[in-house]
């Protein structure tokens, strides 16, 4: 027989691939995308695209499968603690999947119209999904890490896509530079935590952490020790994800990189990298430092005020449609900062609700921008969409919707993921006896109403102006059609009956919201 | 014959003197021996250097069957020293607007990362070593990358374009280059299963048996990343006299000059110690051991010198001979080779020997057949073991073969006739020439 | 004894590698900034050195001195980056801003440290464990194929990416679809090879130089001729 020396030792049992089996089919049908794209002819360039459609969906369905065949046994832990699959983890996961899904099949006519099909684009985009995954199942600092850059690298290269656009050049350089600046910061913060807790794996350093906090003074009112320390490396964490997720000290690369990246990547920057720069922060802010709830809580609520106030007025003033959006997407970062500030399980619910109509509908206004973009014509001003609904109602309904839900109308999606933000803030509120709660969201319901002028604007313009833009047939087909469609549903389905994902959230929410209590003991 | 046998007992000697100067045994193993080493070696090299040149002559003479040079000294032998005392001697130009710190320095540099390498190379056993330091490979890898440094800062700091052309393509080469040797090393090192040079030659030793013939793969890309590494022909594109004058010592002249030279020189020596201490088993030869267990220790430790230093002379007579052999390579097909041939073909014998080092271990015990002694210290295989990774170092040979004309079975840089016929694509505008033609005397 | 030679060696360390920092970023001329860069890294490395870790300082050398220095050299040279001309400052305020910023986070740093430096010390583990292993090439290999296989893993994900990903951005050819393109190496701007065509835009993509002169609409003839 085939026997193996005794030195060779077992690195890792292989069942432990199966934690990661979403992953690894992305990363194969990646690494195919890249062979195809060699091997097919120019003219059969959108094959890779449709590939990629399938690659996700395959993915999807292993996820299904690993929560189908697993929700009893969640959470799992392997690799040496460095991934953990929970509910948490599912959950965002499946928001990459359909970011990712969604972003693929509205860029297939926008690269053939950019004269880009190529198919380096889909294995980038299933790459950077690919790094959004590890993000949200990682449970170790450097696999965090590492996971954040590969999904920061992928976009820098996607951002700057089309070579041929000056746009999109100084974009791609921009988002690089700031990007890799927010790395080095985050990066500092991460450092300076592990020397507090003498360990990467999040589970050792919120033990730690409640160790240092709950050490008892050695003399008589000096604070604890290692705890300015903690505070420091706290800051530099929350700074440098204020990056990724564009909140306001931090938020000026998002104009330029989203006006100038090409538009798909806009829609799933917005939304896939936003999402997994949350997972991150939800990883990190309530597992590893949730026992310093007291000490960020205010942090996050001061910057989500802010956050909320700059991108609604700036919003305001902008003629740019992706510009404009970039903006909204800033001060949705605001919103959803609220459900990490609120930190109850109404909270997290909001977030996770939130994030996926976010997808759906921050996707669909990208796709109907997409739809206006032809040979010759940019279509990215807010003025492009005049006379929308005479040329093309449909269209110009599904963009009102989107619009409308971003803005937080009942009856849409939008509704429903800020009143569960908004509301887990009252509920935090009235737990803690403090006031602040209760004026941040206040201040957030009083944004909100702002929100509305610019949001209606597209409304405005595509329904009440008479002269339409021009005379062109839109840049259709069948994906860009499926997507947006799709994408409309999603966002009224949630806002009409939100109980089945509302509990979904809860049940898969759970672990998180307990191990966040144990560690807030 | 004993008496005879104690002359070859140098440091002996040296211990007693150096005991009755009432030093430390301290000192003299840390302070005075590093010292009597590096100071042998450094001249050892130089004159080296000094000889290789000699010997290059000779060689390539007696190759176009001429004599080479014979009128100082006997044969010519004191041509080098004359050679030498020309270069001290000769005025130490410094262009006008060099960057004057840069200049200077470079040369320095340059011959800092070929000497210090010495320090680790396993001469011989016992005090054949300066010193033996666990990363030893890896120290030599890392100062040497250094030493690209060096080239492109001289090209660069002689505001030259000759010169800057040569910076540029000798750091394109060595980098290119520098990653199939490194690469190339892996394979010897799962045998050896350390990084310590002395480790290294201990292990093939212990297994009685050069790495050589279980990695002639990894020989082969090993020497001729090594002698691309070295900007030696063919690959001396950098310094390309027909179309770059000296390449990136252009303006350099006189002592400075020659630092750079010896630079090379020492380089080619690194590399072919290298080679030795990794495929050719170091300073072990056959049956050598038995004058150590005789007693004759330092006699011994010299033989092992000896032996180390002929196998690095045949290595040596390899630079020499390709150079005056093969014709220059062109730029593109330079870097063809290192990319698309040595990378490839590097990373193939890791995955081989991998392959290879893992089935042999899983033969162990199979039908009672017995593959391993030991892997305490490296690999020791017992003869069955053995045929049956030589066999597959050879397929290796066969299996890299077929898969490099498989990668390249389209190139066509190496196809002249190819190339002569197909690249004359572009039709010269029709109209008149911009520059009119000489008028035809005839 | 022991305890001030590593002392000294570590001042001397360090001085270089904070002298050689400050070097870089105050020089003007972007190669020399690059040097001082190179002798930063060596001064790392021999800090880790003195630190027990051999592996790290060579690889330190290897990757940073060797490869990413070189190449940085050979940019800063490729494009002949002149010496950097000293502009006025558009942003006046900037500046003192910036040092106050600094100042601020230095203070906090230093009363950081302090507070730290008050904490009692952890036993040191050198003083009861065995001698570590931390830092040894084995020990290197086997955490990275043990306990920190998964990222590993993933960096190997990113650095294909990365790959993937500079070759999109810095591949001309796919980029200008009226250029010809000749496998191996060769772009042939369209106007240079055949003027009256410039402005069609059709993609000319051939897999051989025989079939770009087909699609170009040059004749064999022209095409062999020597």
């Amino acid at each position: 027989m085939f026997l193996l020396q005794a030195n060779t030792t077992a690195l890792f049992s292989v069942g432990e691939l199966q934690l990661l089996a979403p992953e690894l089919i992305l990363t194969v049908c990646a690494c195919a995308v890249l062979v195809m794209e060699v091997v097919l002819p120019y003219k059969r360039g959108k094959l890779t695209g449709y590939f990629s459609l399938i690659a996700v969906a395959l993915a999807g369905a292993s996820l299904f499968a690993q929560w189908y065949a697993n929700s009893y046994l969640l959470p799992l832990t392997g690799f040496y603690g460095m991934v953990r699959i929970d509910g948490f983890a599912i959950i965002f996961k499946a928001i990459f999947l359909i970011a990712a899904a969604l972003s693929i099949a509205v860029s297939l006519r926008y690269l053939d119209i950019e004269g880009e099909q190529r198919g380096e684009f889909y294995a980038l985009v299933l790459f950077a999904t690919v790094g959004m995954m590890m993000l949200a199942c990682g449970y170790d600092l450097i696999a965090l890490y590492i996971s954040l850059e590969l999904m920061a690298l992928t976009f820098y290269v996607l951002v700057a896509f089309t070579k041929r656009e000056r746009r999109s050049n100084e974009a791609g350089m921009k988002y690089f530079l700031l990007g890799a600046f927010s790395s080095g910061i985050l990066l500092y913060g991460m450092s300076l935590l592990f020397g507090v807790a003498g360990s990467t794996n999040l589970g050792d350093i919120a033990h730690k952490i409640n160790e240092v906090l709950n050490a008892p003074p050695m003399l008589e009112g000096a604070p604890t020790p290692l705890r300015p320390m903690l505070l420091l490396g706290m800051i530099a964490l929350a700074a440098g994800l204020f990056f990724k997720i564009a909140a306001v000290p931090f938020h000026m690369w998002a104009p330029d990189a989203y006006e100038g990246a090409p538009t798909p990547v806009t829609a799933f920057l917005s939304t896939g990298s936003k999402a997994a720069s949350f997972a991150l922060y939800m990883r990190i802010f309530i597992e590893a430092l949730g026992g310093m709830r007291a000490d960020w809580a205010p942090q996050l609520g001061l910057v989500a005020a802010i956050t909320i106030l700059v991108g609604n007025w700036a919003a305001v003033t902008q003629t740019n449609a992706k510009r404009l959006l970039a903006y909204s997407s800033i001060s949705n970062a605001g919103y959803l900062l609220l459900g990490l500030v609120a930190g109850n399980t109404y909270g997290y619910v909001g977030i996770i609700l939130y994030l996926l109509v976010y997808t759906l509908m921050n996707v669909g206004a990208f796709g109907v921008i997409i739809a206006l973009h032809r040979r010759g014509i940019v279509g990215d001003r807010v003025d492009d969409m005049t006379g929308l609904a005479q040329k093309a109602p449909g269209m110009a309904a599904m963009m009102a919707i989107f619009m409308l839900s971003l803005g937080g109308l009942p009856l849409t999606g939008g509704f429903i993921g800020k009143y569960f933000l908004f509301g887990g803030l009252l509920q935090r509120g009235a737990t803690e006896q403090k006031n602040w709660y209760y004026w941040l969201a206040v201040w957030a319901i009083l944004n909100t109403v702002v929100s509305f002028y610019y949001y209606l604007r597209f409304v405005y313009a595509m329904y009440f102006r008479e002269q339409p833009a021009d005379n062109r047939p839109l840049a259709l087909s069948p994906a860009l059609n499926t997507a947006l469609v799709v994408a409309c549903i999603g966002v009224v389905f949630i806002g009409i009956y939100p109980q089945p994902f509302i509990h979904a959230a809860q049940a898969l929410i759970g672990a998180l919201a307990a191990s966040g209590v144990v560690a807030l003991r | 014959m004993a008496n005879l046998l104690a002359l070859f007992a140098p440091p002996n000697v040296i211990n007693e003197l150096l005991q009755r100067l009432s030093l430390s045994p301290e000192t003299i193993n840390y302070v005075v021996w590093p010292f009597i080493q590096i100071g042998a070696v450094v001249t050892a090299i130089a004159l080296w250097a000094l000889y290789a040149t000699y010997m290059e002559r000779k060689i390539s003479a007696f190759m176009q069957a001429r004599l080479g040079p014979m009128r100082v000294g006997p044969w010519g032998l004191l041509q080098p020293i004359a050679d030498a005392i020309k270069l001290l001697t000769k005025e130490d130009l410094r262009p006008d607007k060099a960057d004057p710190y840069i200049f200077f320095f470079a040369p320095f540099i340059s011959v800092a990362a070929a000497f210090i390498v010495f320090a680790v190379m396993p001469f011989g056993p016992d005090w054949g070593v300066i010193t033996d330091i666990n990363i030893g490979l890896l120290f030599v890898l890392s100062v040497s990358s250094v030493g690209v440094l060096a080239l492109i800062l001289a090209g660069w700091s002689s505001n030259s374009k000759y010169a800057l052309l040569g910076g540029l393509r000798s750091s394109a080469q060595m980098i290119s280059y520098e990653v199939s040797m490194g690469l190339a090393l892996i394979g010897a090192l799962m045998f050896a299963r350390t990084l310590s040079l002395s480790g290294i030659v201990q292990a093939q030793g212990l297994d009685s048996i050069w790495y050589i013939f279980y990695q002639p793969l990894g020989l082969v890309i090993f020497l001729v990343s090594g002698i691309a590494e070295n900007n030696r022909a063919p690959f001396d594109l950098p310094e390309a006299e027909s179309e770059l004058v000296a390449g990136f010592h252009t303006e350099y002249s006189g002592m400075r000059w020659s630092l750079f030279f010896m630079a090379e020189y020492a380089a080619m020596i690194v590399v072919s110690a290298m080679a030795t201490t990794l495929y050719l088993g170091g300073w072990y030869f056959p049956f050598l051991w038995r004058i150590d267990h005789a007693g004759y220790h330092s006699l011994f430790v010299l033989l092992s010198l000896v032996v180390f230093i002929a196998k690095m002379v045949v290595l040596l007579y390899i630079y020499f001979w390709l150079r005056w052999t093969f014709p220059r390579y062109r730029y593109d097909q330079l870097m063809d080779l290192g990319w698309k041939w040595m990378l490839p073909a590097a990373l193939l014998n890791i995955a081989l020997t991998a392959f290879a080092v893992f089935t042999v271990q899983a033969l162990d015990g199979w039908h009672g057949l017995k593959t391993i002694e030991s892997l305490t210290r490296g690999v020791n295989l017992t003869w069955q073991g053995k045929v049956i990774m030589v066999a597959f170092g050879i397929a290796g040979l066969f299996i890299a073969a077929a898969m490099l004309s498989a990668i390249n079975w389209r190139s066509r840089d190496f196809n002249l006739k190819k190339q002569r016929r197909q690249v004359r694509l572009v039709s010269p505008p029709q109209g008149q020439p911009a520059v009119a033609p000489a008028p035809s005397e005839s | 004894m022991s305890d001030i030679l590593t002392f000294i060696v570590f001042i001397l360390l360090a001085g270089l590698a904070i002298g050689s920092a400050l070097a870089m970023v105050a020089q003007r001329n972007p190669l020399y900034s690059a040097i001082s860069l190179i002798g930063v890294f060596g001064a790392l490395a021999g800090l880790y050195l003195t630190l027990a870790a051999p592996f790290i300082a060579a690889v330190q050398i290897i990757v940073y001195a060797g490869a990413i220095m070189v190449l940085v050299v050979f940019v800063i040279m490729l494009l002949n980056v002149e010496e950097e001309v000293r502009r006025p400052v558009r942003l006046r305020y900037l500046v003192p801003t910036a040092v106050l910023l600094a100042a601020v986070l230095f203070a906090e740093a230093a009363f950081i440290l302090f507070y730290v430096n008050d904490a009692p010390a952890p036993p040191s583990p050198l003083a009861t464990a065995e001698p570590s292993t931390t830092g040894l090439t084995a020990s290197i290999g086997t955490g990275l194929f043990t306990t920190y296989l998964l990222p590993f893993e993933i960096t190997s994900i990113l650095i294909l990416m990365a790959l993937v990903g500079a070759m999109t951005l810095a591949r001309r050819t796919a980029a200008r679809p009226q250029d010809l393109v000749v496998p191996g190496a060769q772009v042939l701007p369209l106007q240079m090879v055949e003027p009256a065509r410039v402005g069609d835009d059709t993609p000319v993509r051939s897999d051989t130089t025989a079939e770009a002169a087909r699609t170009l609409g040059l004749n064999e003839q022209e095409q062999t001729r020597e």
